[in-house]
């Protein structure tokens, strides 16, 4: 996130350089800037390949992530079974991409609503302002210091652990960033000629907050929906490894990981932890890496 | 400034009734009934429907809910958690007792942590923009980025597994209870947990740092002739003003690592005893863990608010 500026001026000159059919839009702009920033375009990359093996592989493999050969159990990896296989038979690469499915869904879900609503009351917040904006921004303060894996912990002691139960507490916990950003660039918003023009005009308040609002502060809560996406996936895992998460035989990265923690694994069986572990690193530094990379291509601001 | 800190003492105090419904709730609501799980399954099925009946009111059942809340709150607030179902220690006490192995990891990796990170940043911002900075910003994203089990583990293979210079679980080797054996035990978790403390207050220090190194009275410092290290201590003094709230609010999240940590490690704190009842469904131990950790977030807030205006003057002064 706090990756050195790239050298601003010299790409300025050439971008802005009109081309034979005038001036290039600013949506080829942003793309061109986004895949210039090599961080930006590696990490875009590793992510696609990481979406297309857990939508496409789960149908492509001819093993079942969930029923394993006893008999073929722990073998190292092999040219039947790419990752070798884990304690009861089965397909380690098969459950791999099984179990990215479920942790990519929930993070996805997860953030999905976290803007969503986050937006809005951020949205609203910043634009009424007074007491509700100040039980509000309390709410957002207290909340964001609020750690997923300590609440789920106490929900799936008490009500069980279950996938939906882990999508509405990342949800609910994860909104408050949103809600923040939107809400500071609504503050700043209210105060520009359009929006001012807008209210004297007599527009109401919902349209200019769907018309006006909530298309400025899009761009600043897309790049924040990528870190929620990298945030939930990361706490996934971790409630999942506690046991706490995804219940076997379900896989999910996580559990994967808690199933090879026992120190005979750990020390003679790596292909049972390192790909889980290395899947959910890669997921979540691309993802950051996208994010970084969508933020400085489309903030006109650095440029101007 | 007294009047908004009172205000906002008597809110988390409010809030905290509500978690604490809450959690009542929760307990009310989950699957299975607590008096019949207390009588054996094998009781003589005439009797054991009125050892039931007895056990429901010996817990106080029978009452209507609102007074069984009252009755459960005002024990709480005497510090009566009740008792854990698998182990039959008050849970007061079993929360006590498990304290002092997480303060203890919590607390050396936040002080390692900063011992990286303040230099690191401060570094960094210097020399903004150079190979350094990049390293530096490159590892802190590469650390924020790893689960903690994961680095747990890469750890463990490395220095318990293959290079066999480091213990891979537990406090003590058994029965060997002096200190070099305890710093032995902790220096992998705490690394591990430090790193990720490193990570994120790297960016703060060194975001900090740029900001105070752009202000005139630096300049004014290096114009009468300071030395450069003087004029950086004054921007670092400026620049950890923020970073204090920031650390008090990150405690919760580092207790959130360290119940992971605590877990690969083997480490006989709050994080493993909170697993142990999850996989038991041990209710009170369970909602004692949810009370601890609401009562942390609430008092590590208000202690943000208050540090913000001890450290800052300017907000001392202006109300």
């Amino acid at each position: 996130m706090t990756s050195a500026a790239p050298p601003t001026v010299p790409i300025v000159a050439a971008e802005m350089r009109p081309s034979r059919r005038g001036l290039v839009p600013p949506g080829r702009l942003a793309l061109r800037r986004f895949l210039r920033n090599p961080g930006a375009a590696v990490g875009a990359i590793v992510l696609l390949i990481v979406i297309l093996a857990v939508v496409f592989g789960p149908m492509i493999s001819p093993f079942d992530p969930d029923v394993g050969k006893i008999l073929e159990s722990r073998k190292p990896p092999s040219a039947e079974h790419w990752l070798g296989t884990d304690a009861i038979g089965r397909d380690q690469l098969a459950r791999v991409m099984a179990g990215g499915r479920v942790s990519l869904t929930i993070g996805f879900i997860a953030a999905l609503l976290a803007v969503s609503f986050g937006t809005i009351v951020g949205t609203l917040s910043g634009w009424f302002s007074g007491v509700a904006d100040a039980i509000i921004s309390r709410i957002i303060d207290i909340l964001l210091s609020v750690p997923a894996v300590l609440v789920i912990i106490v929900f799936a002691g008490i009500l069980g652990p279950s996938v939906p139960m882990l999508i509405i507490v990342f949800a609910s916990l994860l909104w408050p960033q949103s809600a923040r950003i939107a809400r500071g660039v609504v503050l700043s918003l209210r105060e520009q000629e359009f929006v001012q023009a807008a209210r004297v005009l007599g527009s109401r308040t919902l349209f200019i907050v769907f018309r006006h609002l909530i298309p400025g502060v899009l761009p600043a809560v897309i790049v924040a929906a990528t870190i929620l996406v990298a945030d939930a996936v990361l706490s996934e895992a971790a409630v999942s490894f506690l046991g706490a998460g995804v219940q076997p035989p379900q896989a999910s990265w996580g559990n994967m990981l808690n199933d090879a923690k026992s120190i005979t694994v750990l020390s003679s069986m790596p292909w049972l932890w390192l790909p889980p572990g290395i899947a959910i690193f890669a997921t979540v530094l691309s993802t950051m890496a996208v994010g970084d990379g969508v933020r400085d291509a489309i903030d006109t601001r650095r440029i101007g | 400034m007294l009047r908004s800190l009172l205000i906002r003492l008597v809110s988390s105090v409010g809030v905290f009734l509500i978690i604490a419904i809450g959690l009542f709730g929760l307990v009310r609501l989950a699957p299975g009934d607590p008096a019949d799980a207390l009588v054996p399954i094998d009781a003589a099925p005439g009797i054991r429907d009125q050892l039931v009946q007895q056990a429901r009111e010996q817990l106080g059942l029978d009452k209507p809910l609102p007074v069984q809340f009252a009755l459960w709150f005002s024990s709480l607030i005497r510090g009566d958690l009740g008792y854990s179902f698998s182990t039959h220690q008050p849970v007061d006490q079993m929360l006590a007792d498990r304290l002092g192995p997480t303060v203890l990891l919590m607390g050396s990796a936040l002080v390692v942590g900063l011992i990286i990170a303040i230099p690191a940043g401060v570094f960094s911002a210097v020399k903004r923009s150079t190979a350094f900075d990049g390293v530096i910003s490159s590892v802190s994203v590469v650390a924020l980025a790893i689960p903690s089990f994961f680095l747990a583990m890469l750890g463990i293979y490395v220095f318990a597994v293959k290079l066999r210079v480091l213990p891979s679980a537990g406090m003590h080797f058994s029965g060997d209870d002096s200190i070099s054996d305890l710093v032995y035990h902790l220096i992998l978790p705490v690394c591990v947990l430090a790193l990720a403390v490193a990570a994120s207050f790297t960016r703060y220090v060194r975001s900090g740092m740029l900001e105070q190194l752009g202000l005139d009275y630096i300049r004014a410092i290096v114009a009468k002739g300071a030395t450069p290290f003087r004029a950086l201590m004054h921007a670092l003094r400026n620049s950890l003003i923020p970073l204090v709230t920031v650390l008090a609010l990150f405690i919760p999240a580092y207790l959130a690592g360290a119940v992971v940590v605590e877990q690969i490690f083997a480490w006989p704190g709050m994080g493993q005893m909170a697993v142990n009842a999850l996989t038991v469904r041990d209710y009170p131990v369970i909602t004692g863990f949810g009370l601890y950790v609401a009562v942390l977030v609430l008092v590590c807030n208000l202690l943000a608010d208050i540090l913000y205006t001890v450290v800052d003057p300017r907000v001392r002064t202006s109300r």
